[in-house]
């Protein structure tokens, strides 16, 4: 022993052995450190794996039986790992970081004593038993159908293979970027354009040529996989000169008969994510949003047409031009209906993109916030129209960052309440009809509902004795005025800014509301309807002004005569079935004067659900219509209670009511003359 | 003429190892290469008779110096071993398809290496 620890090769042993066991260290505690700790990026699996691999390799020749044993199990489940076989869960870390120590210990026997005879046997099953779990099942791509030259399939190791993939499992694009570079300088530039993209994707191979000039240069093409597209990957690699190529899906066997078991196997074998790379075309959003603009204007047409066609009926009776004019108007509305389902249909999205971005950020605030948080993504392959995507990304946003910063427990609290460590949240998208059902649900603390009574006491929004149920109680967390205290953010944290985002969401015709459980869990759900643009509207006469109401905010409408209207606390209201309902008068929401200042017999337009309930007194109800909204100009778009402005079919602007903001008002000024 | 034979292996004690079994042999020099980069780097100053290339490595595979040997017109009549182990089967497939003379697998004995280089250019 004495003679082999002066050995050149054994001196060399110890001091890579310590080298590979800093690098493993290194990754581990990169791992433990970012919050998605359970998935982390493949480049520290890999890192690891390597690591072990060459130890192995090393102790093998060296004869350090112990260590070769040791390194060999841990390569078997770090392989697994990597290979999308074993999924990384709090026991294997633990078992990896027992490991990391078992094999410092034994190299520092050989370091003092020239042996590694310490016993591994507890570790070595430890790692046996991991690895007899089953294995998941991986998806199957072929690869042979990318559109890659055949040369690089032949050079990909199986690592490579399986993280190649891995991203197009993931619905990841991959792109081939060629660059030529000379043989000086070669290696500084790879390592350049390797960080450049590492920021956005993952280097899968670095596959070198010879290229045109083998003699001064070398061509390199690099295979990358990544979320981003291809004008994205141009415009970061824009300064580097290299060449960029998308790597599509090219399916074969195109032609198989409907119907065939073959065809059934094939069509579960490719996920829906790489299909599409083959059968789409990338459109831009602004010529989507050209088109439906000119079916709107059309749908107004249609109005003018169909205005027309009663108008000659009442005039001519069913005349020959009467009758022909109503049925070409008929066919127009269907043809028009179609095309109009038709260019939502191509505005339909899937949600993945936007899933993906709450995903980053919530693991991003709860590394910050130091809790253990698990996300899970379902659905994400549901769709939902582009701009709505838009528009609910922030509402999303913001109910996510209250999961993390309040919902989910810190781990200390968690292990204290005998949950599990790391908390969950679940992001989960369903179709249900013409609508989308987005939930966020942690399993976190709860909202404690009387304590939300309480605040609700304290600040002067129900009365001391108010008797409410749970879901009313819980109704309060979406009133402005509950948001700002900090009281509530401390005990619950659910109060901050929720009125916002019901606000928002009421803006896209959609709806919010939350489940709650003291202790065990909070779950948002967020229905939003999968379109955007044109809506069903009331339309409503008031004095000589004619305003819209979506119609889906609508419960009923009924008319009255002025002995109905009763006043309670300074407000006027009437009785509809047993309940009393605040009612609004639009006159003077909107400060217009009405020509007959007590008609005898009026409108009441019911909107709102809930206990925020209320209802519009308008002259005349016009009819329903579809309208398509359109923005105002900056100069009205401060206007409360506006969404926005439509045509009718008479070529009339009006405006579209934001009945949200109106029942908002019309709540407050109401408390604020109360307590006046 | 005593034979140029260049090693690839990113692990410095492999490559220390293989380098002092080789040069037990009569006749042979070897050159060392800590990585694919060096490799590629290295191999335009000599002229090499072997090269002996780990599969298993950072930046550029071994699969990946075999091809790019095996492609060039300076280097495709240069003889190549691959180091595998004896999990990567499939690697050690395409290893020789893409030209590659020999495989040798991880661990190995002194005389087995000596007896796969002298098979290769003995």
């Amino acid at each position: 022993m004495e003679d082999k620890k002066k050995d050149e090769p054994y001196l060399e042993f110890i001091a890579e052995a310590e080298e590979i066991l800093e690098v493993i260290s290194k990754n581990l505690l990169t791992m433990e450190e970012s919050q998605d700790r359970l998935s982390p990026h493949p480049d520290i699996i890999n890192a690891i794996f390597r690591g072990v691999h060459t130890l192995k390799g090393i102790a093998g020749m060296m004869g350090f039986n112990n260590i070769t044993e040791l390194s060999h199990t841990l390569e078997n489940m770090l392989d697994a790992m990597r290979m999308g076989k074993l999924t990384l869960t709090s026991v294997v870390i633990k078992v990896l970081f027992e490991s990391t120590d078992m094999l410092r210990k034994l190299i520092e026997n050989v370091s003092k004593d020239g042996n590694d005879n310490i016993d591994t046997s507890r570790l070595l099953s430890d790692i046996v038993n991991i690895l007899k779990k089953k294995p998941e099942a991986a998806a199957v791509h072929k690869l042979e159908e990318l559109d890659l030259d055949a040369n690089v399939l032949k050079v990909l190791t199986e690592y490579e293979n399986h993280r190649l993939e891995e991203n197009l499992r993931l619905g990841a694009n991959i792109f081939e970027i060629t660059a030529g570079f000379s043989l000086e300088t070669f290696d500084k530039d790879l390592n350049q354009i390797n960080s450049m993209v590492s920021g956005f994707g993952e280097v899968i191979t670095t596959l070198p040529s010879s290229g045109a000039s083998p003699d001064i240069g070398i061509e390199f093409k690099l295979i990358i996989g990544t979320k981003e597209d291809l004008n994205y990957v141009t415009s970061i690699l824009s300064g580097a000169n290299v060449k960029i190529r998308e790597i599509k899906y090219q399916r074969k066997n195109e032609k198989i008969k409907p119907g065939s078991e073959h065809e059934e196997a094939q069509a579960a074998e490719s996920p829906s994510s790489v299909k599409s790379l083959s059968m789409t075309v990338r459109v831009n959003i602004n010529r989507l949003d050209r088109l439906l603009n000119i079916v709107g204007e059309l749908v107004l047409n249609k109005a003018v047409i169909t205005h027309i066609s009663k108008n000659l009926r009442a005039i001519e009776g069913y005349s020959e031009w009467a009758i022909e004019l109503e049925k070409a108007a008929r066919t127009l509305d269907k043809k028009l209906n179609e095309l109009q389902e038709g260019l939502m249909e191509v505005r339909m999205v899937p949600l993945n993109n936007l899933f993906d971005r709450l995903t980053r950020m919530a693991r991003k605030l709860s590394r910050e916030s130091g809790k253990i948080i698990d996300i899970r993504i379902f659905g994400e392959e549901t769709e939902l129209d582009r701009l709505m995507i838009e528009e609910v990304a922030d509402p999303l946003m913001h109910i996510v960052r209250n999961a993390v910063d309040h919902g989910i427990e810190t781990q200390e609290e968690r292990i204290k309440l005998g949950k599990n460590e790391i908390g969950t949240i679940k992001l989960s998208a369903t179709q249900k009809g013409g609508h989308v059902v987005i939930e966020v649900a942690d399993d976190g603390s709860g909202i404690n509902i009387k304590r939300v009574k309480d605040i609700a006491v304290e600040k002067g929004l129900i009365a001391l004795n108010s008797s409410l149920t749970e879901k009313e109680a819980i109704d309060l967390l979406f009133t402005p005025g509950f948001s700002t205290s900090k009281v509530v953010t401390e005990v619950s944290g659910r109060g901050v800014g929720l009125d916002v985002v019901r606000k928002n969401l009421i803006k896209l015709n959609g709806t919010i509301d939350i489940e709650t459980k003291e202790k065990a869990g909070t779950k948002f759900i967020i229905t939003l309807p999968l379109t955007l643009m044109i809506l069903k509207a009331l339309i409503v006469q008031v004095a000589d002004d004619i305003f819209a109401l979506p119609i889906n905010s609508v419960s009923e409408s009924l008319m009255i005569t002025k002995r109905d209207i009763q006043t309670v606390e300074r407000r006027e209201v009437i009785q509809l079935r047993e309940r009393t309902l605040p009612i609004l008068r639009l006159e003077d929401a909107f400060d217009m004067k009405s020509k007959d200042v007590n008609p005898d017999s009026m409108y009441v337009v019911v909107v709102g659900s809930g206990n925020r309930k209320i209802g519009f007194v308008v002259d005349a109800l016009l009819g329903q219509q579809e309208i398509v909204i359109k923005s105002i100009g900056k100069i009205l778009s401060g206007i409360q209670g506006v969404a926005g402005a439509t045509e009718l079919g008479n070529r009339k602007t009006v405006l579209v009511l934001d009945v949200a903001a109106l029942i908002e008002e019309s709540v407050q000024e109401y408390k604020e003359e109360v307590k006046g | 003429m005593s034979k140029k034979i260049l090693v690839v292996e990113d692990s410095s004690t492999m490559r220390s190892m293989i380098a002092a079994i080789i040069e037990e042999m009569d006749d042979f020099t070897v050159t060392e290469a800590g990585s694919g980069f060096e490799a590629l780097k290295l191999l335009p100053t000599e002229k090499f008779d072997l090269i002996i290339t780990d599969i298993n490595m950072p930046d550029i595979n071994g699969l990946e110096v075999v091809n790019f040997v095996k492609t060039h017109p300076n280097y495709k009549k240069i003889p190549l071993i691959i180091i595998t182990t004896e999990r990567s089967e499939e690697d050690r497939k395409k290893g020789i398809a893409l030209g590659a003379s020999e495989y040798i697998t991880k661990p190995f004995k002194h005389d087995e290496l000596q007896e796969v280089v002298r098979r290769v250019i003995g």
